[in-house]
């Protein structure tokens, strides 16, 4: 080989290395130009930063005066108060009844903004009231009286409303993690405990990440069922080749079997009526007919009966939304669930739904305002 | 197994090293046919061995037939071969169909159903083993000898359940040939698997949200929102199935194996004979060519011509399902083609057909066709007969629900979808710039566009996916 040949080998190798390096160099912005503009297209288009916080006592709670943003059900963006509510800061009563309404993602209502969820209606609908909104998607009906005896000292309460619903009264009691202590020899419901989920305890490790990344937070959303389906499905398949297969998991403590629904429902809202008035709010899930005409389904229906039986028993004020709903049916001709972006009807209250049952707590109070303190109306 | 789902990707991921390890093609054929039986089995264990006779008998009889002497025995283990076929189809698909029929027409109260599991893509693998054995049987193809190519032709994963229908003529060579798995296949296959999981996820999916919910009651919607429906259905129907074929024929291009095209934006397509040219293309074919062209296709006169188009769409439409629905759909699509071929012909006869046609009757054809085969798909998509009138009736004004429902994603996609077909239909250069060869990729716009068609598809696929809806087929 010539000297000449030489260097232009060398120059050669030398051009191929630059060649990777840039080609290295471009893959690595290519990659933060598509992750930046993921994150701009889902903050601006799906959902912000995850705004939870890993709550060993009821699994996550929202992170105070955080941000929220989604766009998935509805459209909102809301900013919660110093407490971790959808509300504003609790200022001083000033002669109004405050009533602390607990709940799931029905009282969360984080599908509308917030001058349009039925905690707001309801002060609109009645100037005297105070009404704060402890909601929590996803909250259980056994971990109400948890949220319950954190805020009703903070706040001071004069009335406390649970909302409940179809699937709060059935499918809740149900669920693996959910156990109930029954005594043995009289049949008698003597606790009933809702464990925390392990992936709950995943959102403290990833913390700083998902509440700085809209991006982040919706992959984890997205990709948590599809791994959890991806391990049950190799689980099965190691269970269809295993001399000795496991046997299929079982649905819920046994001792959940013994004890009626009615048994639990009235043993826990025993539990949450506990030192202040309380009343439960039932939110019926309705079926629809052609004419702008809606009935309460049956299951629901049955449902509302079981949960009523048990309010009675423990003592409970019970009061359901069915007329209300309806009414709105009949009046507007839209479903009071249901949203343009997801399904109608179907899913979470809307501006209707909510306008709906913001009617029906203000009636709740009115109803039960002799039983409570002056500011309420009682005496 | 759905193509979408990580278990796919696992199960593709470990088939790709397996293949990596195995040296020689014959190796890998088996592993081929072992993967495409797990493929499967992922759905029900017990019906691989449906398919496993399909190919043993498949098989088997296509050999007698070949070597049998006498014309006579030749014709017998033909018959017997397509009896089996079609005879398995009809138990799995239609004996209740059939049943309840000929009950109601004998005055009989109630009919027993017989508790069967319909075999996931049944119509699909019946239709591969006929064709198979029709052309052996007409010297268009030769016997295949090697039972693992055989066995593999009639189950090889990436179209076992929902096609496109293989012919034998165009697969089995492919199998006498060394199985590699290349680069530029790669390349090329990914994308062609990404382009039809972007169409099944991001669009079929999304739409089947809003088009399942209406469907449900239809009496409950206006009729604007039951027009969004109708061209919903439409393009969920495309996306979901077009998107199939794509993943399927881009997992078979990462394999090494090249899969017949199924569509070719039927919904550009100015008549309705020009919308079953692009539209299940696979299946459409195989009509003609093994149905239409034996009963007579058009050699026999007008009259016999539209008899064997009514009797093709019929039995495709049939094909689809054992229900009346289906039935209607074929019937209504067969009257379309009569009506369509008794039209160019009255332009033929007054000479019309010679002229270069006018845009205005070009744009006018299209939106006839798109119309129909849109209406079309209602009786094809409900649940039943009754949901059909309600839906047609809830069409016109003051006649719906009165709920009011347009979707915003489902509006997003139509006009996502309008712009693709616009693109395509005139500016074709840039679709067809888009598939990036393999020395592009690490160019911006691959790149970027790669980079982002799979951060939205992980983005936005919905949590609770349905399935592929031609797999019920």
């Amino acid at each position: 080989m010539q000297p000449s040949d030489t260097s232009r080998l060398s120059g050669s190798t030398a051009n191929a290395f630059g060649d990777r390096a840039r080609t290295i160099a471009r893959i690595v912005v290519a990659l933060f130009v598509i992750l930046g503009g993921g994150e701009l297209l889902v903050r601006s288009f799906i959902g912000g930063p995850s705004a939870q916080v890993y709550d060993p006592g009821i699994g996550y709670s929202y992170l105070p005066g955080g941000e929220m943003f989604q766009a998935k059900e509805g459209f909102a963006r809301l900013r919660l108060n110093a407490l971790g509510m959808n509300d504003e800061d609790i200022g001083p009563k000033n002669g109004r009844c405050r009533v602390l309404v607990i709940g799931d993602s029905y009282t969360a209502a984080l599908q509308v903004p917030r001058e349009q969820n039925f905690t707001s209606v309801a002060e609109t609908l009645d100037r005297r009231l105070d009404v704060l909104n402890a909601g929590r998607d996803g909250l259980f009906l056994g971990d109400l009286h948890k949220v319950r005896a954190r805020l009703a000292p903070q706040v001071q309460a004069d009335l406390v409303v649970y909302v409940i619903s179809q699937r709060a009264v059935e499918a809740d009691i149900r669920l693996p993690d959910f156990s109930v202590m029954v005594d043995p020899e009289t049949g008698v419901v003597k606790d009933a405990l809702m464990r925390v989920e392990e992936k709950e305890e995943l959102k403290q490790t990833f913390a700083p990440l998902l509440r700085n990344s809209a991006l982040a937070t919706r992959l984890a959303s997205q990709l948590q069922p599809s791994v959890v389906g991806a391990q049950q499905e190799l689980g099965a398949w190691r269970n269809r080749f295993s001399p000795n297969p496991a046997p299929a998991a079982s649905r819920g403590p046994a001792a959940v079997a013994s004890a009626s629904n009615e048994d639990i429902l009235s043993f826990m809202f025993r539990r949450l009526a506990q030192d202040s008035p309380t009343a439960l709010l039932y939110i019926n899930a309705l079926q629809y007919k052609p004419g702008r005409r809606a009935f309460v389904g049956p299951s629901s229906g049955a449902a509302e009966v079981v949960a009523r039986r048990a309010a009675a028993r423990a003592g409970v004020r019970f009061y359901a939304t069915s007329e209300y709903l309806i009414e709105s049916v009949e009046r507007t001709g839209q479903p009071p669930y249901g949203f343009g972006n997801a399904l109608l009807p179907g899913g979470h209250l809307n501006a209707a739904g909510h306008r709906a049952v913001g009617a029906a707590l203000a009636a709740l109070v009115r109803d039960m305002s002799p039983a409570l303190a002056s500011e309420c109306g009682g005496r | 197994m759905i193509f979408t789902s990580i278990t796919f990707v696992v199960f593709f991921a470990v088939l790709l090293a397996l293949l990596g390890l195995i040296r020689g093609t014959p190796g890998r054929l088996w592993l081929l046919l072992i993967a495409s039986y797990v493929f499967y089995a992922n759905w029900n264990v017990s019906y691989v061995i449906l398919i496993f006779l399909y190919g043993l008998w498949g098989w088997g009889l296509g050999l007698a037939m070949y070597n049998a002497r006498h014309p006579a025995l030749r014709k017998l283990y033909f018959l017997l071969s397509v009896a089996l076929s079609l005879g398995t189809l009809a138990y799995f698909k239609y004996a209740n169909f059939l049943g309840e029929n000929i009950a109601r027409l004998l005055g009989v109260p109630s009919w027993g159903a017989v508790d069967i599991v319909l075999p996931v893509g049944i119509s699909f693998f019946t239709f591969h083993t006929m064709s198979y054995i029709i052309d052996l049987y007409r010297g268009h193809v030769g016997p295949c000898r090697n039972p693992v190519k055989f066995f593999l032709f009639v189950a090889f994963f990436p179209q076992l359940v929902a096609g496109p229908i293989l012919r034998a003529s165009s697969f089995l060579p492919q199998l006498d040939q060394p199985v590699r798995i290349t680069w530029p296949n790669f390349v090329r296959g990914s994308q062609l698997f990404i382009g039809g999981a972007i169409q099944k996820t991001l669009f079929a999916d999304h739409l089947s949200i809003f088009v399942d919910q209406v469907y449900r009651s239809p009496e409950l919607y206006s009729p604007g929102t039951l027009w969004l429906t109708v061209a919903a259905y439409s393009m969920q129907i495309f996306c979901d199935f077009a998107g199939y074929s794509l993943m399927a024929i881009g997992t078979a291009r990462i394999l090494g194996f090249e899969l017949p095209q199924n569509f070719r934006m039927p919904y550009l397509s100015e008549s309705i004979a020009e919308f079953w040219r692009r539209w299940h293309i696979s299946l459409s074919s195989w009509l003609r060519d093994y149905l239409y062209i034996p009963l007579g296709g058009n050699r026999h006169g007008e009259i016999r011509t539209q008899v064997n188009m009514a009797i093709t769409m019929l039995l495709g439409g049939l094909w689809h399902g054992a229900s009346w629905n289906f039935v209607l759909w074929g019937a209504l699509h067969g009257l379309a083609l009569a009506i369509h071929r008794s039209w160019a012909r009255w332009r033929s006869s007054r000479g019309l057909d010679s002229e270069p046609q006018r845009p205005g009757y070009r744009l006018a054809s299209w939106a006839v066709t798109l119309l129909f085969c849109s209406l079309a798909w209602i009786p094809f998509r409900s649940p039943s007969f009754d949901t059909t009138l309600v839906f047609l009736r809830g069409l016109f004004p003051n006649s719906g629900g009165s709920f009011t429902w347009y979707h915003t994603p489902t509006c997003i996609i139509l006009i996502a979808a309008v712009a693709w077909h616009v693109l395509d239909r005139f500016a074709p250069v840039i679709v067809a710039r888009l598939p990036f060869g393999p020395h592009e990729l690490s160019r911006w716009p691959a790149m970027l566009l790669l980079g982002y068609a799979v951060m939205l598809l992980v983005l936005l696929v919905p949590l609770n996916a349905s399935p592929f809806i031609y797999f019920q087929f």
